[in-house]
């Protein structure tokens, strides 16, 4: 793992929980992060099918508040907390063409730039998708239907 | 423009040197042909570098990049009127184009640069229906061949306008 608990931070550097999901690496907000869960532990739904990715065999979560509620999304390997000096704003004309989108910036980290996910966005589109679609789910709690809108670009 | 010119009172500085009274326009290539556009939108041409992909992202705005410690869309004008992509990767040239609150990436088969082009030899396009012609503005030729004037300010308006419909 390349990142690690960082005690302290410099004026201006943000922390972030990388992740990684779908073969890529992704960062979120600690503050929009509830807990990381495990599958089958506690009831949480998991949503294996999102926007970044498939990660139906996962077993471990990161949890965000969604609505009244608690969902969950599946991830690959939780890589832990990263420093970065800060947060590059989407291109304008992304932030234009892509209004709601669950993306909150970019950051650069080991000479790659990585979207910083907005978590509880990321898990409202995909239930919002699952609700217009209104296809049923497969196993269990789990929300891991394919969804063809989800992931591909428009 | 040279260090020793003084400009005009409301005389905007021109990074590409330019001068004389007909017009200048940026050339590039895109599917295949030459389409020019108003050369005071081009700011600069640079190599891309990494690029990432934003899922969800409209299929015209195919990454982002970063250089000078910003990061830019790539715009597919080629993506965005239903054509085949633009090849894109790390490496590509690219001009890079300050359009009001947009600065962006345009995506090129082959950047071709500066050219000067009189106005009596352009002539109004036809109104195109569909594809890239929907966005050319004149048509004419220069020392180099045909050439087509594209209204890349009314493409890009046009790009949101897709994606806030979509």
């Amino acid at each position: 793992m390349k990142g690690a608990l960082l005690p302290s931070q410099p004026a201006g550097a943000q922390a972030l929980l990388l992740f990684a999901l779908g073969g890529r690496r992704w960062a979120a907000a600690p503050g929009t992060v509830r807990r990381v869960a495990r599958r089958g532990a506690d009831g949480t739904r998991f949503w294996n099918d999102t926007r970044l990715g498939s990660a139906p065999g996962a077993k471990r979560g990161l949890v965000a508040k969604v609505g009244a509620g608690e969902e969950a999304l599946a991830v690959d390997e939780i890589l832990g907390m990263v420093e970065v000096p800060r947060v590059h704003p989407l291109p304008a004309l992304l932030r234009a063409c892509m209004p709601g989108e669950a993306f909150a910036g970019l950051i650069e980290y080991e000479s790659e730039l990585l979207p910083l996910v907005d978590l509880p966005v990321l898990l409202e589109r995909r239930m919002e998708w699952e609700e217009r679609h209104g296809a049923e789910r497969s196993a269990g709690e789990d929300g891991d239907r394919a969804h063809p809108a989800e992931g591909d670009g428009r | 423009m040279r260090p020793d010119e003084v400009l005009e009172e409301g005389q905007a500085p021109d990074p590409w040197g330019v001068h004389g009274t007909d017009p200048w326009y940026f050339c590039v290539r895109l599917l295949g042909a030459r389409y020019a556009f108003t050369a005071s939108l081009a700011t600069e041409v640079v190599r891309l570098g990494p690029v990432t992909r934003l899922p969800g992202a409209p299929s015209f705005l195919p990454g982002v990049f970063q250089h000078r410690g910003e990061v830019l869309a790539i715009f597919d004008v080629a993506q965005l009127v239903g054509e085949r992509p633009t090849p894109v990767s790390g490496g590509s040239r690219v001009v890079l184009v300050q359009s009001g609150p947009y600065r962006l990436a345009l995506a090129a088969e082959a950047v071709e640069g500066l050219a000067q082009i009189a106005d009596d030899k352009l002539e109004p396009a036809p109104r195109g229906n569909g594809g890239l012609l929907e966005f050319v503005e004149k048509l004419g030729v220069d020392g180099r061949g045909p050439i087509a004037v594209l209204d890349l300010e009314r493409l890009i308006e046009a790009a949101r306008e897709r994606s806030a419909a979509a």
